[in-house]
């Protein structure tokens, strides 16, 4: 039987999930499932009128209002993909042109929901270079992005 | 052992549609309903008073046509209303005295008439409605803010929004924030701000 110490060993040796991946805009993206509150089906959206037109909305999650935001606006515009986003690759092509129809949740104090229009499943970490370019994952990772939305729409910051 | 859930006082107010969104105005600011005229009037006499005319679709930035489906096949045709709304003579007089409630609003209901003109600005509006729903008691206590994404003039538009029971989402209207020339609400929030939701579900 193994330690708990040797359980830890065994468990560095494989590769874990850490990442949520995704598709925004036809493109592969992911999330660290750090900031990860859970996945669930979009409902009824309340379109509260708002100046920023990536606030598409309000939905209840679980008795909770959270607004619905359009990460993919906020990533490129709606436009093609920015530079350095991943190329499209089976899976995403097979749901290109379809309404999202799950919401990724954040997990911060204002939590966000924000729609996909597809889940790619969990993924283990990428191995980066040793110079930790980014650039190099699979993955385009939007913790980043993330953060920076939970802390503008923080009452504190 | 006993837990006692504090109770939350259930106001009444007219619930509007605009675009297939519900509206809460506080009753006691609705003075009456009438069918919108065409061409809209700048303003709308009732009473000896003149109500500024507001068209909410315009105001919000929305399309004059609606793409939302009618509430009711058998309800009223493309028709819309137009809702005088105006300051009650209590919210007015504790607005004066600087300890106006929070919202703005006085609570219970105030019965209908001329709004007190006094040293305060006092809002007397005609909303252009898509809309009215019926007059409904809420529990405004359990309304939300905005969320903190939300940061145009929206925050001056509404108080927040109450999630209810069937899943749906009505939004409060901040009446003396409709106005063109509306100052933005007072700062802390109106509404106290509500714990942060700690959503579940789960990951895929």
């Amino acid at each position: 039987m193994l330690s708990r110490r040797d359980r830890g060993r065994e468990g560095r040796q494989a590769p874990r999930p850490g990442l949520l991946a995704f598709v925004i805009g036809g493109r592969a993206r992911a999330l660290s499932l750090g900031l990860v509150a859970g996945v669930a089906e979009i409902g009824p959206v309340t379109r509260v009128p708002a100046a920023d037109p990536g606030n598409l909305g309000l939905i209840v999650h679980r008795g909770a209002v959270l607004p619905l935001v359009d990460l993919g606006r906020r990533l490129d515009g709606g436009a093609d993909a920015a530079d350095g986003a991943v190329a499209a690759d089976d899976a995403v092509a097979a749901v290109e042109g379809r309404p999202p129809a799950f919401c990724i949740i954040t997990r911060s104090r204002q939590a966000i929901a924000f729609p996909v229009e597809a889940i790619l499943g969990l993924q283990a970490l990428p191995a980066l270079p040793a110079n930790g370019d980014a650039a190099a994952s699979p993955w385009e990772i939007l913790d980043p992005l993330i953060v920076d939305l939970a802390r503008d729409q923080d009452p504190a910051h | 052992m006993t837990i006692t859930v504090p109770h939350q006082a259930a106001e009444r107010y007219a619930l509007l549609a605009v675009d297939g969104v519900e509206y809460a105005v506080d009753a006691s600011w609705v003075r009456r309903s009438l069918p919108a005229p065409s061409p809209l009037p700048a303003a709308v006499q009732h009473g000896g008073m003149a109500y500024q005319l507001v068209d909410l679709r315009q105001l919000f930035g929305l399309p004059a046509g609606s793409a939302a489906p009618p509430r009711a096949v058998s309800g009223p045709g493309p028709e819309r209303l137009i809702l005088l709304i105006g300051q009650p003579p209590a919210a007015a007089g504790a607005a004066a005295s600087g300890a106006a409630a929070p919202g703005g609003a006085a609570s219970g209901a105030v019965a209908p008439g001329p709004a007190a003109d006094g040293a305060v600005a006092v809002h007397r509006l005609a909303l252009v409605i898509d809309d009215l729903l019926g007059l409904e008691a809420l529990a405004a206590g359990a309304a939300v803010p905005l969320p903190g994404v939300y940061r145009g003039p929206e925050r001056r538009w509404f108080h927040g929004v109450l999630p209810r029971t069937d899943g749906r989402i009505t939004v409060l209207l901040r009446p003396e924030g409709l106005a063109p020339a509306a100052a933005p609400p007072p700062e802390p929030e109106a509404l106290a701000t509500a714990a942060a939701p700690s959503p579940g579900g789960t990951v895929c």
